[in-house]
């Protein structure tokens, strides 16, 4: 039987191909659509540290200078287990288009706050005793082919002491996730006091604040806690934990991911329309076939899953090419977007979702023409033909 | 089947039709096709059907390979009542007893002519290997065996009513329903399906029901019935 369907598949080459093609690009668009969704929706994996943690911001204009004074207010606030700060700038690696993202960070915080960032503890050390040196993630490491031990300089826009807007920083260690799991993106933690000594202007400031609570049942008692500590100074405060922080930015730039759902429900009824106009075609063209072969004696059940199963292979077997080839693209812009939008991955639900939708998309665009053939008058049809 | 059994078998009634009336809807007037009618087909018979279009031939051809079922009365094949039966197991019963010869051939073009023949095989319990023995068997006895991996198109039409026959007979059926085989053929070629056919009633017992508009092939027939009107009768109306 499969051999029939193969041969059937196989008739009018130039139209299945097409209709199959755009299947593939279909669910292409549809797996990436999905991906993009993901990773506007800030649900990329977390470790359980990360649901732990807040992020402390200026309230008139987030990542906007702070005190780092605030941070021993906020270390005394309970439930606050630890808290450590950043400073957040854009450097470059001898040429602009080199993008570094350098965060300036206080040694002596950062682990208790992201237990889940791990450093050999060699390299710790020396990080630790060494002024001018530096974390690196290990894809910054790769980019530009550093090594533990290298001395690089990196440039800014942030104007230092001496007239310099170049930082000389030495390679101390690579940080990395705990389980193994490597950091993608392209960063580099520097220590805090190395920047604030040099630089000319904001000193003694700090972008984001960050705490780390026992509980996530605390996170809403903590962050009111924190904001009322500054509610008479200057600048306020914002607190927040740090996921959904990530999910305000985004909600901020608008529903993005109910536009992308749109767009992916818009694919998918516009496929519906193309396959099923093809399927109903075809299944037309062979109505005498599917009367000969009832004649024959085939069951209308068995000539039925002929239809179908046609539309299957277009469906699935496009679907599944498109996705394959979605799944490919999406590791490409994960890699490419970290900075600006982490977690544009296809999920193990994505693909599920994906697969069922395939299916569904071949029994709706078949349903007409099945009906057809489950109705079929062989006396009708042959004596048409 | 040897000839002995042949000749054994072939007075026992094969076709019973007992009583047979065909209505058809058409819009809100009931036009009676077939009109009480009788017949009984001895096996091993080759019977031709005359008659101006519209008489009910066709009609009664479907109704004979149970394509059709009768508004009333009894049709029963080789002892079975198929008005009786199911939709589903009508399906089965036209698989193993009946073989049908179009008058378009209707091969399925994309198979080669062995894959067509082997289609109703496909309906058994017969290994891949044996299937393709057996269309080369049915291929071999319309002498088209140089011809079992080419397409329908690749064919004369003779040549494709000659893929429509090993195919009605592939599974060696009790009757063999032809419905105008050589209505699209030229005479030469249409003698030669004629041929084929009075070798398969006299050489290997078939049952042949012939639905043909030409008098030249009905005289190929053993005997010749004519419908007019929806009844059946020994000689054409006047």
């Amino acid at each position: 039987m499969f051999s029939l369907i193969w041969m059937n598949f196989k008739r009018n080459k130039g139209r299945k191909l097409l209709t199959t093609l755009s299947v593939v690009i279909a669910f292409l668009l549809f797996g990436v659509l999905l991906a993009v969704r993901h990773g506007l929706s800030g649900q990329r994996p977390q470790s359980q540290a990360a649901t732990l943690r807040m992020t402390t911001l200026n309230k008139v204009a987030p990542y906007s200078p702070m005190p780092v004074a605030y941070a021993e207010r906020i270390a005394a606030v309970p439930g606050v287990e630890a808290v450590t700060y950043l400073s957040a700038f854009a450097g470059f690696y001898q040429k602009q288009s080199n993008f570094v993202l350098m965060f300036a960070v206080p040694s002596a915080s950062l682990l208790g706050v992201y237990p889940d960032l791990t450093v050999q503890p060699d390299q710790l050390n020396t990080w630790l005793t060494d002024r001018t040196g530096v974390l690196v993630t290990p894809a910054l490491a790769k980019q530009y082919g550093w090594h533990v031990g290298d001395h690089v300089p990196i440039g800014s826009s942030i104007q230092r002491k001496d007239g310099s807007t170049t930082w000389d920083v030495a390679i101390d260690g690579v940080i990395n996730t705990r389980g193994g799991t490597q950091f993608s993106s392209q960063k580099l933690f520097m220590h805090y006091s190395y920047l604030d000594e040099a630089r000319v202007s904001n000193q003694g400031t700090v972008d984001t604040f960050i705490e780390l609570v026992s509980s996530p049942s605390q996170t809403t008692e903590v962050s009111h806690a924190i904001d009322r500590l500054f509610i008479n100074a200057s600048p306020q405060t914002v607190t927040t934990a740090s996921n959904a922080l990530l999910q305000n930015a985004y909600a901020a730039a608008g529903n993005v991911g109910a536009i992308f759902t749109s767009v992916a429900v818009l694919v998918f009824l516009s496929m519906l329309l193309v396959v099923g106009a093809i399927m109903l075609h075809t299944a037309r063209e062979r109505l005498s076939e599917f009367a000969v072969l009832r004649a024959l004696g085939f069951q209308r059940g068995t000539v039925t899953a002929l239809v179908l199963s046609e539309s299957m292979l277009v469906c699935v077997g496009g679907g599944l090419i498109g996705l394959l080839l979605a799944y490919f693209l999406t590791g490409k812009l994960q890699h490419l977007l970290e900075q600006q939008l982490a977690g544009v991955i296809m999920t193990g639900f994505a693909i599920l979702v994906s697969i069922v939708l395939m299916i569904v998309l071949a029994l709706l665009a078949s349903a007409i023409p099945a009906l057809q053939t489950w109705r079929l008058s062989v006396r009708d049809a042959l004596g048409k033909a | 089947m040897s000839a002995v059994a042949v000749e054994n078998t072939r007075n026992q009634p094969l076709v019973n039709l007992r009583g047979v009336t065909k209505l058809y809807k058409r819009g809100s007037e009931t036009v009676e096709v077939l009109k009480r009618l009788d017949l009984t087909v001895p096996r091993g018979d080759f019977l031709a059907l005359m008659g101006p279009s519209g008489s009910g031939k066709t009609t009664l051809m479907n109704i004979l390979g149970g394509l059709d079922r009768p508004t009333s009365g009894e049709v029963i094949i080789d002892g079975q009542p198929i008005h009786t039966l199911s939709d589903s197991a009508l399906s089965g019963w036209r698989a193993r007893h009946v073989g049908f010869v179009f008058q378009l051939y209707h091969l399925l073009p994309v198979l080669t002519a062995e894959q067509n023949v082997a289609l109703p095989l496909m309906l058994t319990h017969l290994s891949g290997p044996e299937r393709k023995k057996r269309a080369l068997a049915a291929l071999t006895l319309v002498g088209l065996e140089d011809r079992a991996k080419h397409k329908p198109s690749e064919l004369s039409g003779g040549q494709e009513q000659r893929v429509g026959i090993a195919r009605a007979i592939v599974t060696d059926p009790t009757l063999l329903l032809c419905d105008e085989p050589t209505g699209d053929l030229d005479r030469k070629a249409g003698d030669e399906i004629l041929e084929l056919l009075q070798l398969l009633n006299k050489e290997h017992g078939k049952t042949i029901i012939m639905v043909t508009h030409d008098p030249h092939a009905a005289a190929r027939a053993e005997r010749t019935l004519f419908m007019n009107k929806g009844v059946l009768g020994e000689e054409p109306e006047a």
